[in-house]
């Protein structure tokens, strides 16, 4: 799975937002804001990635366990397809 | 493009060449006016058809073709001042002395009006009630005057450190509070419009996170009285 492009994200006072830019802003308005293991899933799923991808990836850079990381990363790629901003 | 003229500006440390066709827009400018001998950071001009393609687009800008024409201008050098360090900013912003203090929220709140309020009880003197800019350094934010300053029309051509910035809200009793530099982001965002090119977007993002984090930033909860403007100005000036 990847997430959609044509976003920009920085840290602004001490969280991750992502906007919308070029062709982007005429289906996307506003902004998102991403916590530290969002911020990560984010730029992790600029490129394609598998679950167990994305889970090793949270594990690395946080001291969660497996478990605890598959459902951070179901639950985030969830909002993502909910919100439509996941690559069909 | 026929009929087309240029006046050439210094704002926000920049020398601005603006290309326009109607004479509103050099009207704007009297107080920003240099001469065209001086070379431009950045150019703005507007594509043929813009003006009336803005005029018949649902929810566009309104007014006379001079007005959509200075307002579409405005939006266009907006967009490429980021990548310079500034940023265009929704806000009523005054003069104390030798420091700016800014108030921002959703049209209609009554942020100009509590500016107003400063001016007439403190003698805050108005940087620009509408759009002022910032320049955002790494280690310090300046608020300055710019020829687009609303209905009203009320700016001047200074650059004053900023002081303080305040998120207005209405309500029946007055109240002020700091804002956590976390809590700032979605209403930084929310009071400038974000750049449609990447790299861009990507500067005024950095841009604000400068203001959320070297301005302090307050939010006060006030109606429209004599009490909600001491308040603000005591506890953002530090008056006594």
């Amino acid at each position: 799975m990847k997430r959609k492009d044509g976003f920009v994200s920085r840290q602004v006072g001490g969280k991750v937002v992502a906007v919308p830019v070029g062709e982007r802003t005429e289906h996307f308005s506003g902004m998102i804001t991403l916590n530290g293991t969002a911020a990560l899933l984010w730029d992790e799923l600029a490129e394609e990635r598998t679950e167990t991808e994305l889970v090793e990836a949270l594990t690395a850079a946080y001291d969660v366990t497996p478990e605890a990381a598959l459902a951070d990363v179901r639950a985030f790629v969830k909002k993502l397809a909910d919100a439509h901003l996941l690559e069909p | 493009m026929p009929g087309e003229m240029e006046s050439r500006i210094r704002v926000a440390g920049l020398t601005v060449a603006l290309y326009h066709t109607h004479d509103y827009l050099r009207r704007l400018c009297r107080d920003y006016l240099v001469p065209p001998t001086a070379a431009p950071d950045l150019t703005v001009s507007l594509d043929p058809g813009e003006i009336e393609a803005e005029a018949a687009r649902p929810g566009g800008l309104r007014g006379t073709p001079g007005q959509v024409e200075s307002l579409c201008l405005c939006r266009k050098l907006a967009d490429l001042l980021p990548t310079y360090g500034v940023l265009l900013f929704h806000a009523a912003a005054v003069r104390v002395g030798e420091r700016g203090f800014a108030f921002a929220g959703p049209s209609g709140i009554g942020k100009s009006t509590h500016a107003g309020l400063w001016a007439e009880y403190f003698g805050a003197t108005f940087v620009n009630g509408d759009k002022p800019l910032l320049i955002c350094r790494e280690d310090e934010v300046l608020v300055c005057g710019s020829p687009w300053a609303g209905k009203e029309g009320r700016q001047q051509n200074v650059t004053v450190p900023l002081g303080g910035l305040c998120f207005v809200r209405r309500a029946k009793e007055n109240r002020i509070r700091r804002l956590p530099a976390e809590e700032a982001a979605a209403r930084l965002l929310s009071q400038s419009l974000t750049p449609r090119e990447a790299d861009a977007a990507g500067s005024w993002l950095t841009l604000l996170d400068r203001v959320a984090r070297l301005v302090p930033l307050w939010e006060i909860e006030c109606d429209i009285s004599r009490r909600a403007a001491e308040l603000s100005y005591r506890t953002m000036t530090g008056s006594p």
